[in-house]
Formats: structure tokens, sequence, C-alpha cells
């Protein structure tokens, strides 16, 4: 996978991509408000996405705080990715 | 000698309510039983990885598996192929026995072994540390590779808060886990327990391994690849899949009107304490978990008795099993139909014990012993009646499933048909 800067591409749509295909649905039957818990997704699912995310964006993220819906996980990885590029 | 006094007093009786299969003959329990009565072959050249470089070609690979019939995407994504076999063999015993949901889950548990564990994901994982370095290895490689992982997965699936205590005993595994859940119900510790065993572990690694150890047949003939009690076999052939039954205390079963297939009626086992993976040559020591079982079944010289042979195609396996069933029956053994299913199924290892006692449950309702394939230069010092080529009818009473693993463990469970 060609590494890109965060800039360059829509976090969230990269996220709901990686979370549909494992979820086996559309990413249009995703939405931003919706629990990670009721997806039946995993805190480890959200932990395999960020490793993704490291080899797309060539920087490592970190699990800073405990996401309840898909929009909280976004802003993690946006804060997270924004932190780095300030240091 | 049947249980003696004071054990029928404490000891509750077991029934076999629900089975469940998924097999390199079938993946259900009607599909796996007409194969085996018809002589079908599981065995054909390995298609999970490029043979090329290896002396093994054939495997009994488990064909026509669909996942999502038991689990979602995100599962079936998750969890290492052992589990979803497990899973599925699991939900199709579940669906049979009427027995859930857990009426008190408390009494309710699982004991499901599997021999090698969640390899596939152990070698994936492993070569994305060396390609990619630490950060790159799933914080679901521990959860997905550990062993006993399909019975937790199943303790939350189906609420079983009792006892959940996964066996690993190589080869004997399913078997193992059969006959302590049999324990744990007969002593009074739980009503009703998924047990059985799960193996998905034909890859380049255990190729290799077992190949080194000229364990496997190198046949590339699927027909003269895994030979028990031939002169011409050379070795095992790897097998995979899954195999459940439901476990149930009688006056439990008997209390909700459940279908009943049969009383497990005996658990012999016992340790060679000789070599890892070579069995004692003399049968000495199976032949007492094999005599254990045949005592608390109560067996008489009315019964006729069915074995399903371990009976894996290695001359040291399959002599010094023959030997240990003389060792228990003397002149009687003779008299005893003794079949290899893996002449069909190969070897499910960790699977291989809880398919073979839905094989002697099968034979004892139906009448009929599936018989050991492709035996065309019988083994002399294998001289027993082994139902060479085709299924015979024959009213068995008292069915025998021996299971033998590396290690040295000896597993003999014994099964009768039900009567109230």
């Amino acid at each position: 996978m060609e590494s890109r800067k965060g800039e360059e591409m829509d976090i969230y749509e990269v996220i709901i991509k990686r979370l549909s295909d494992r979820l086996g649905v559309n990413p249009d039957e995703l939405d931003p408000e919706m629990t990670i818990d009721s997806l039946g997704l995993d805190s480890l699912d959200l932990v395999e996405c960020l490793m993704d995310l490291e080899t797309l964006l060539g920087k490592e993220l970190e699990m800073t705080s405990k996401p309840v819906t898909l929009n909280d996980f976004v802003l993690l990885v946006k804060k997270n990715i924004a932190d780095k590029e300030d240091n | 000698m049947q249980y003696n006094s004071s054990e029928r007093k404490f000891m509750k009786r077991v029934v076999v309510t629900g089975m469940g299969i998924v097999s390199p003959v079938g993946n259900s329990l009607e599909d796996f039983w007409n194969s085996l009565k018809s002589g079908v072959c599981g065995i054909g050249p390995i298609t999970k990885f490029d043979t090329t470089n290896y002396k093994v070609k054939m495997a009994a690979e488990v064909r026509n598996f669909d996942p999502l019939v038991y689990m979602d995407k995100t599962e079936s994504t998750r969890f290492d192929p052992y589990i979803r076999f497990a899973l599925a063999a699991a939900e199709q015993a579940v669906q049979d026995s009427g027995a859930f949901p857990a009426s008190d889950p408390g009494r309710y548990g699982i004991y499901f072994g599997s021999a090698i564990g969640g390899m596939e994901t152990f070698m994936r994982e492993h070569s994305k540390l060396l390609t990619a370095g630490p950060r790159r290895v799933s914080p679901f490689f521990i959860p997905m590779m550990i062993s006993n992982m399909a019975s937790g997965i199943m303790s939350i699936r189906y609420n079983c808060r009792g006892p959940v205590m996964p066996s690993v005993t190589a080869c004997a595994t399913g078997a193992t886990a059969i006959g302590e859940a049999f324990d744990k119900i007969r002593f009074g510790l739980a009503d009703v327990i998924i047990a059985g065993g799960s193996e998905a572990a034909i890859n380049e690694c255990t190729a290799a391994g077992f190949t080194n150890m000229k364990a496997l047949s190198t046949s590339s003939d699927p027909q003269t690849a895994s030979l028990p009690f031939d002169l011409r076999r050379g070795g095992f052939v790897m097998g995979e899949g899954a195999a459940a039954l439901i476990l149930e205390e009688y006056e439990h079963a008997k209390s909700r009107n459940a279908r009943i297939y049969a009383e497990l009626c005996g658990y012999g086992t016992s340790c060679d304490a000789f070599h890892i993976a070579s069995p004692r040559p003399d049968g000495s020591v199976s032949a007492e978990a094999i005599r254990e079982a045949f005592r608390q079944s109560g067996r008489n010289s009315d019964d006729l008795i069915y074995i399903n042979a371990h009976g894996t195609g290695t001359s040291q396996g399959d002599i010094s099993e023959v030997m240990a069933i003389r060792h228990v029956l003397g002149e009687e053994a003779g008299r005893c139909l003794v079949s290899s299913t893996k002449s069909m199924t190969g070897h499910m290892l960790g699977a291989a014990g809880a398919a073979e006692a839905l094989v002697c449950i099968q034979a004892l309702r139906e009448g009929i012993v599936p018989p050991t394939i492709n035996l065309l230069e019988p083994d002399p010092q294998c001289d027993l009646d082994n139902v060479p080529n085709t299924a015979r009818q024959a009213a068995v009473s008292l069915a025998l499933s021996n299971s033998f693993g590396f290690g040295g463990h000896n597993v003999s469970l014994a099964l009768r048909k039900f009567v109230g």
C-alpha cells in the first residue's frame, strides 16, 4: 500500500471503509453516531484499524482513549495525526 | 464387571442429545454418515498451499464450508479456522439438541479442545513480525491462536457459565474432552456440556514437521494414502474439521422429552509413559484404557462390539492397537468389528476422537458399521475383522472409540444404544 500524507486523504472515509469491510456491510450503512458496541466491534478491531492507518500514513498512532462512537474514533485518529505533526 | 454398587450409587447416567460435524466427507451429520457408509474417501491433493517443495501431497481438507451460515462476517474474519469449524459443529449440535438456551447457566459447560490450535494465525502473524516488525502483529493474535478459545467463545455464545475446560491431548483431544465432560456430568457437577474437538492445521509448517517425523504418507494417490491395517501403509494423512456432542444428564434430558441418540457408558484413560511420539509397542498401557472403558460399560458375552480404531495407518500405531485390543478381549477380539474411518476422513487430529464418537453413535443407531476402505493387502499382524472396503449391517450393541495421542495419551470411550 502506498504511503500517503494525512492531509491528502479523508480519514473518516478510510476508517469507514476499513470497518465496513470487517463488518461485511456497505459503507453507506455506517453512521458516525453509531456506537462501537452496537456494531459488534471489539476495541481490538479498532487497534487493528489503527495499524492499517499507520501503514497508510507512515507514522505511529496510539489508542489514547476508549471511543464510544465511530465519530469518537475518527476524532481520536485525527487528534493523533495532528499531535504527531505538531511534534 | 459393570460399575460396582458404590460407583452406581453416586453416578448419574449421561446421554447424547445433539450432534454436529464439519469434516472432509461432509459438513452435516447426515452427509458425514452417508459418506462413511458409502466408503467415500475425503482425501485429495492439498489445495491450501503449494506442495511443490513438500514430500506430502495429499490431505483430507474440509470442502464447501461456509462459515457465514454460523457466524457473522466480523467474527468469521477474526476467528482462526479452527474456531470457525468448532463453532459450526457446536451450533449444529446445539440446534439439534433443543437443550438451549441454557436453563441454568451454571450447570451448563463446554469441554472442547484442539490439538494444535490457531496455527494458521500463528504463522501469519509471525510472518508479519519478521517482515514488518512488532507494531504490525494483530491484537487478535493471542486470543485467536490459543487453543482454548473455541471453548471460550462458545461459553459466550451459549451462556454456559459452569465448567469450561478445553483438553489438549494431541490426537486424543476430542475423546479426552468427551470423557472429561462425561465425568463432570456423571459425578453430578453439570447437567449439559458441549463436548468435542476441532482442528485446522493443514499448512506448510505442520506438513513439514509431521513429514520430518516420518509420520505422514507421501503417496500422491488419494486411494493409497490413508491405509490403516494395510501392509502398503506409509503414515497418516492430515485431516481437519470439528465435531461436537451435546452430553446431558439423563434425568435432565428426560424432563424435557429430549431425543436421546445413545448413552455414554465408559471412559478409560491411561498414558504410555514411554516416548514423545511412538506408542508403547506391546499396547499394554493403551489396553488399560480400553479395559476400563469396557468395565464401566458392563460388557457381556451377548454384546456385539464395534470398535472404531484409532487406526491412523502407521505400522507402529496399528500393530500396537491391535495388540491392546487382544490384551483386553483375548479370543473375543476376533468376533468384534474393528474399522478405521480414518481411511476416509484422514486424521482429523484434535477433532478425530469426537468425529469417531459420532461414528460409533451412528453405528449403534442404524446397525451399520462403516468400512476401512482401500484395505487390499491386510497386515497379518492386524488380523481382526477390519470390515474391509464395504459397510456391513450388524446389530451392534456396544461401541468403543479409541484415540491415542503424541505424549502417550490413550483414551477409550464406550457407548451403548440408549435403553430407558
